[in-house]
């Protein structure tokens, strides 16, 4: 035992407790100084800790006064906490490696202004994390606006424009008289020409020898004065025909017009999907680009890529095969506490973060993030981010059963737009990121939805003021109102479409009220037309069936006078005047 | 403050003069030759380290050696590089380092890096050569030096220098070499 300095070794040991015990200050400012640069360099920002307390003893390392500096707002606080306080791993320390068993993170805070510059000096921006938020596309065109569009041109159209029955009841109206008109004019000219032959006829029997010319003609002419009754006879007997065909061509006529008013009553539906998106995109464009820039933030920290440990200055590190492989950092489990402010709302939040580690292949569980707010904003949010496999698989859940939704102005302007009160809804939101691939499902069901505002409708109040009524009414009375939103496409290039039964609620409305404020005015126009059908088909009815009836009695009359001259004609009737008329010459006088 | 840039040279003086042994002389210088090739930031360095301050060898030997050593160490990381990987890279062996390396303070001791490694096999070649070296330089030229330098007042001012108590025997044991050779 000789070959040992006691002298020299009792005293250093002596020493070197003493110095583990002093040591818990020292290794407080290594902690310290160790999280503000390595913490840094992983952020791209400046991470800022006020001071560090550690205990070899019990294995413990405590920072107070957190600050993490935004990268893309480096005059703000990502985060900030008032104090960190770890449970170490002995054991896992002896192997070189941190592994936190517990942790409690208090005062939490999203935000924050800061007092100097949280840019590093050399900061590269390519590795700064998130990026803006990504603009989503919304799939919607101005569908309701086209529909509106659609609706007062309808209304306004001439609606009598390619009705067939007034032309034809004009026209009937108008060729009847004219008919009967020139039917009798004919008739008229024949009873004169009838009366001039007997005139002539009886003129020259009363002087045979005068009216021997007359006599011999007579026949002939009474034979064309024959022909011209019978030919006028034969159109008067046609009227009753051209009545009857006059009635279909109005019955086809009528038919086709009130096909043709059934047509411009019946209005388009509005197509629901289109409109929930052209009345909600606006809505949900932001929270879903802000949600889908979360995803994104929360890819790019936890990368799957281990944080590369620092090669030795001489030599290399050999990895022996069948080491036991873990992460050289690992957080076992870590509660957070805290609060927060949204929209104006303070919050309480408590969660806890597990599986957090510099290196998740080695590590088998997923990185797991949950925590619930209360107060404003009630929610609880589930994470969990695995880079287990080849590609990573990231899932958000947020669920609420009470969701403040502040009063929303939809749609925009101009067109058809709506004003809502404030209300709460139900709200699930379960978004996937699998590799690049984006995809999710968000239901919203808002416990009652009261509209305040109207339908705006340029150039037309009242029906606009009409239309906004049937909708308000319609979605007082709905009972269900969830709106879906589907996410989709990849990270960069994020697209989304809403389905909404407030939607499908508002379409049906509109169609519906559209479709009655046409129907009353096509009926008010049908109406019109009926009456004045009802007023002029009578007349020409009239009209048509009097003319027969006249010309017929006045083509009896004809007839009647062309048989008394046909007897008057008659060749006895002329040879006995002329006898008589010989006989008196031969006779002589006594 | 004078005592600290001092101190270096008081440490050879000491070294010549002192009352230790050659072979402790070769020792120490051995021993801080193996530490000097070492990178330093591993168990292995640290345990020599605290041995050559543990033994009782001497240690202004040991912390020159180990400065000259350290000099020269990064001409020789080649070499030991190769050396170590060679020996790291053995089949047979590969279950018992992964095997020491999963013990607590495995990593820390630095067996797994080919410097590491290397150095050690180095230094431990030369250790010996080492150590016969300086002993044989010591018994050959530290009787001739002691001589010249007691010559000097510098010398028995820096001896004075000294003024803490386990020194007191060291000036004892010098003065009566002194007084031997002034005799």
């Amino acid at each position: 035992m000789r070959i040992f300095r006691w002298g020299y070794l009792v005293p250093r040991i002596a020493l070197l407790a003493v110095a583990l015990l002093v040591s818990e200050l020292g290794l407080g400012y290594v902690a310290h100084w160790s999280l503000e640069q390595t913490g840094s360099s992983a952020i791209g920002a400046r991470v800022d800790v006020a001071e560090g307390k550690a205990s070899l003893l019990n294995a413990r390392l405590e920072l107070t006064g957190i600050q993490v500096t935004d990268p893309r707002a480096t005059w703000s606080n990502l985060l900030e906490a008032d104090s960190l306080e770890l449970k170490l791993d002995p054991a896992a320390a002896l192997r070189k490696k941190l592994v936190v068993e517990h942790g409690v993170l208090r005062g939490v805070r999203l935000g924050g202004e800061r007092d100097s510059d949280g840019a590093l000096p050399d900061a590269d921006a390519s590795v700064a994390i998130g990026g803006l938020a990504p603009q989503l596309s919304n799939a919607a065109s101005g569908v309701a606006q086209q529909w509106l569009s659609d609706l007062r041109q309808r209304l306004s159209a001439d609606a009598t424009a390619g009705l067939k029955t007034p032309p034809l009841l004009e026209r009937l109206e108008r060729e009847w008289p004219d008919r009967a008109q020139e039917l009798r004019g004919s008739a008229a000219e024949l009873q004169a020409m009838v009366a001039t032959l007997e005139a002539d006829v009886r003129e020259a029997k009363n002087n045979p020898l005068r009216g021997l010319e007359t006599l011999q003609q007579a026949p002939a002419r009474l034979a064309q004065l024959r022909s011209e009754a019978a030919q006028l006879r034969a159109a008067v007997a046609g009227l009753p025909a051209q009545a009857a065909a006059d009635r279909r061509r109005i019955a086809e006529a009528r038919q086709h017009d009130e096909r043709l008013l059934r047509e411009r009553v019946s209005v388009d539906s509005l197509d629901a999907e289109s409109l929930g998106a052209a009345l909600l995109g606006d809505s949900f464009g932001e929270p879903l680009g802000q949600l889908v820039g979360l995803l994104l933030r929360l890819r790019e920290a936890t990368s799957d890529e281990p944080i590369a440990e620092s090669q030795p200055a001489r030599g290399v590190d050999v990895l022996f095969p069948g080491t036991r492989q873990t992460p050289a950092l690992l957080v076992k489990r870590l509660e957070i506490l805290g609060s927060g402010r949204i929209s104006g709302r303070p919050f309480e939040l408590a969660g806890h973060l597990t599986g957090l580690t510099s290196d998740p292949k080695l590590h088998t569980e997923p990185m797991r993030l949950a925590f619930t707010t209360t107060g404003g904003l009630p929610l609880e949010v589930q994470a969990t981010l695995d880079r287990s496999g080849e590609t990573p698989h990231d899932v958000l859940v947020v669920t609420s059963e009470a969701l403040p939704i502040p009063a929303l102005r939809l749609g925009d302007t101009g067109g058809m737009r709506f004003a809502t009160d404030p209300t709460t809804a139900a709200l699930r939101c379960e978004t996937t990121l699998t590799g690049d691939a984006l995809s999710g499902h968000i239901s919203i069901t808002p416990k009652t939805l009261q509209v305040r505002h109207a339908v705006e409708l340029a150039g037309d109040a009242r029906l606009g003021s009409t239309l906004a009524a049937s909708v308000a009414r319609s979605l007082s009375e709905a009972a269900d109102l969830e709106t879906r939103v589907i996410l989709g496409g990849e990270v960069s290039a994020p697209t989304y479409t809403i389905e909404s039964r407030a939607g499908a609620v508002i379409a049906a409305a509109l169609r519906d009220a559209g479709t009655a404020s046409v129907t009353a005015r096509a009926e008010q126009l049908l109406s019109k037309h009926q009456e004045a059908l009802a007023a002029k088909l009578p007349k020409i009815e009239a009209s048509m069936t009097g003319v027969v009836e006249q010309l017929n009695a006045e083509v009896a009359t004809q007839l009647q006078g062309l048989d008394r001259l046909a007897e008057l004609t008659k060749p006895g009737g002329i040879g006995r005047g002329l006898m008589n008329l010989g006989s008196r010459a031969l006779t002589p006088p006594r | 403050m004078i005592a600290v840039l001092l101190s270096p040279v008081r440490q050879l003086v000491e070294l010549m003069l002192g009352h230790e042994s050659d072979r402790q002389i070769a020792a120490g210088a051995a021993i801080g030759a193996i530490v000097g090739l070492l990178p330093k930031d591993n168990l292995i360095a640290a345990s020599l380290l605290f041995l050559l301050f543990s033994l009782r060898v001497n240690r202004s030997a040991g912390l020159m050696s180990l400065a000259v050593f350290a000099a020269l160490s990064p001409l020789a990381d080649g070499l030991m590089h190769r050396l170590g990987s060679r020996v790291l890279a053995i089949e047979s062996m590969q279950p018992h380092y992964a095997w020491l390396y999963d013990q607590p303070l495995g990593p820390w001791i630095g067996f797994n890096n080919t410097v590491v490694v290397g150095a050690l096999l180095v230094g431990l070649y030369i250790a010996y050569p080492v150590f016969a070296i300086v002993e044989l330089a010591c018994a050959r030229l530290r009787p001739t030096i002691v001589k010249r330098l007691q010559r000097f007042r510098m010398v028995r001012w820096l001896f004075g220098s000294r003024i803490a108590g386990g020194l007191v025997g060291s000036a004892a044991g010098i003065t009566g070499v002194m007084g031997d050779q002034q005799a």
